[in-house]
């Protein structure tokens, strides 16, 4: 029958599907990869100026909000890792330099072609970088003392900044619009808060020559306040500088903050 | 220049690519007997119908037709990944070529060719795409069943009665005419593209009943959704539709009002193999309508509304279709 015919080429058509050939060879080549960074309270998209609640009848408005990754690494399927050249290995993700979205890019060129499922990256400078001296730090250290990310020499980096007002009804006497500063960073070599985070990807991120996957990571600032510990504008932290006792605290919250919320595949 | 028309003589011929509009024909004072089937179909796989519902196949009646169909649809996307994200607004327009033409008794072929134009609207700017978009064709059978014999009834009659109920079986494809762009797919919406760029294949069954002035159709529909050349692949898709008619006839002309249930479930898109996040989704829609025959044209308009809805991680909100046909019955 012509139509039982018909129909059994279109199924065979169907049945063809078209076959994509993985064998590529990815020697040798390179390309880019783009981390999207995203400031988030909660579900919402962080903005200047709103005013945001936490725990404990607190809340917070930011003007400034920026913090130091370093240390970018992918790992791939097969275990292998590529670390970013460590001099420019080092970035100010700083939310006024984010683009209509909100969103601060970092572009990396020069990733080896492979098919990555995780990230990890440092939260401020670690111990090695500073151990480079004034000299060793290239470009960054200019760049850092412009934006306010450097204290003296001795005492090394901000690794965060964010500045603002707080208000607390907790605190005794209440506090309508107090001054905000989290300026966490280590101290010298006395002490030390970087930390590293690792991210898997939902799903597999490949570099390839001709594809410019971007990676989307959601930091929620929330978390500085309400992490793994949660903190009292009212108890001190309403000005964080080089404490020892509230530096580490406020560095494992911001280690906490970041999560891959998607990726493309370009 | 309607004289020469009125003299032509219909012949059908529309297998795939060519329809022709075909010219008035006089004679066709009685109403046709109008069996309803709102073939609920085709939401056109193609990007628009990654989200939206299923638009029906063919014209109510069971009948052999060419015609041509508008669809309009929109939906509101979250631009974005916050709740606080901006939203756009997406306006699909679907034009469309259609028609259902019989081979044999049981046989038939259906073959739909559309045309894309859609817009997107963000906040600070917008989009626009438009194109020949995916063609779908698909061979009907038809099941025949005949009411039992009462006793007394005389054997010697060979002409056996039709029972109220009928049951189509159809196989199809969906073919990657419309262009798919894979820059877009990596929006909130996936499904503003043109096309799928796709080979899918079609698989549905319908059933009618219908007695009296009243009729129930219903429709289910399984798409088998293949990777494009872009190794990305719209999840499979299953529709499912209901609708039941009502036929007031006049003096030279007839309506039926309708009203109904359909719905579609989504299956997560891949690519490269990999399922994405958030893109699995369900909506339940209603649907009221109406078509008008007068001698052999059939004006069909409808209404479809969300009932419930989850689609992209509910980033995606399907908001009104509306459509209307005229139809041409061979």
């Amino acid at each position: 029958m012509k139509i039982t015919k018909i129909a059994l080429a279109l199924l065979l058509c169907v049945s063809i599907i078209s076959c994509s050939s993985d064998d590529e060879s990815l020697e040798g080549q390179t390309g880019t990869l783009t981390l999207k960074f995203d400031n988030s309270v909660g579900d919402q998209d962080f903005i200047f100026g709103t005013s945001y609640n936490k725990s404990n009848n607190e809340s917070y408005k930011l003007t400034t909000l920026k913090y130091i990754v370093s240390n970018v690494r992918v790992k791939d399927s097969e275990g292998n890792t590529f670390t970013y050249p460590t001099e420019n290995n080092v970035f100010i993700i700083d939310e006024a330099n984010g683009n209509n979205a909100g969103e601060i890019l970092i572009t990396l060129d020069g990733v080896d072609a492979a098919d990555y499922t995780e990230i990890t990256f440092g939260i401020g400078i670690d111990q090695t970088r500073y151990a480079l001296g004034a000299d060793g730090q290239g470009d960054f250290l200019a760049n850092a003392q412009a934006a306010g990310m450097m204290w003296a020499w001795a005492t090394g980096y901000r690794f965060m900044r964010f500045d603002g007002t707080y208000s607390s009804t907790i605190a005794n006497p209440a506090v309508e619009d107090g001054a905000l500063a989290l300026h966490m960073g280590s101290v010298g070599t006395s002490l030390d808060n970087y930390k590293e985070v690792t991210l898997a990807f939902p799903n597999t991120v490949r570099v390839r020559e001709t594809a410019q996957p971007e990676v989307h990571i959601v930091a929620d600032i929330s978390k500085v306040f309400d992490g793994e510990t949660s903190v009292n504008f009212a108890d001190g932290y309403n000005q964080v500088h080089t404490s020892a006792e509230t530096t580490p605290v406020i560095a494992n919250n911001l280690k906490g903050i970041f999560e891959v919320h998607h990726v493309h595949n370009n | 220049m309607i004289k020469d028309l009125q003299n032509i003589n219909i012949k059908a011929v529309l297998i795939g690519l060519l329809f022709f509009l075909i010219p008035l024909q006089n004679e066709a004072k009685s109403i046709p007997p109008h069996e309803h089937s709102a073939f609920e179909f085709f939401c056109d796989l193609c990007g628009c119908s990654t989200s939206s519902g299923s638009s029906s196949f063919g014209t109510l009646g069971n009948v052999s037709f060419v015609g041509v169909r508008y669809i309009y649809q929109d939906f509101k996307s979250k631009d974005g990944i916050f709740s606080n994200s901006p939203t756009s607004t997406e306006r699909f327009n679907t034009y469309q070529l259609w028609g259902r033409v019989p081979i044999s008794e049981r046989f038939s072929l259906n073959a739909i060719i559309p045309y894309q134009d859609l817009k997107r609207e963000f906040e600070d700017r917008s989009e626009h795409r438009n194109g020949l978009g995916d063609m779908s064709i698909i061979g009907w059978y038809q099941f025949k069943f005949y009411k039992k014999k009462a006793e007394n009834e005389d054997d010697a009659n060979e002409e056996r009665e039709l029972s109220a109920h009928q049951l189509n079986f159809g196989l199809g494809a969906k073919l990657p005419t419309g262009a798919f762009e894979e820059g877009l797919a990596n929006r909130v919406n996936p499904g503003f593209q043109v096309g799928t760029g796709s080979f899918d294949a079609v698989f549905s069954l319908m059933h009618t009943y219908s007695r009296n002035k009243v009729g129930v159709n219903t429709t289910a529909t399984y798409y088998l959704k293949t990777e494009n050349k872009n190794e990305y692949r719209f999840g499979n898709q299953f529709s499912f539709a209901s609708n039941v008619y009502y036929n007031v006839p006049f003096e030279k002309s007839a309506l039926s009002p309708f009203i109904g249930v359909s719905g579609d479930v989504y299956d997560s898109i891949k690519q490269f193999g990999e399922a994405l996040q958030g893109t699995n989704g369900n909506i339940v829609n209603g649907t009221l309508g109406s078509e008008f025959m007068v001698d052999k044209f059939i004006v069909g308009a409808n209404y479809t509304f969300p009932i419930n809805q989850h689609l992209f991680g509910d980033n995606v909100t399907s908001k009104n279709r509306f459509t209307i046909y005229l139809n041409y019955v061979l």
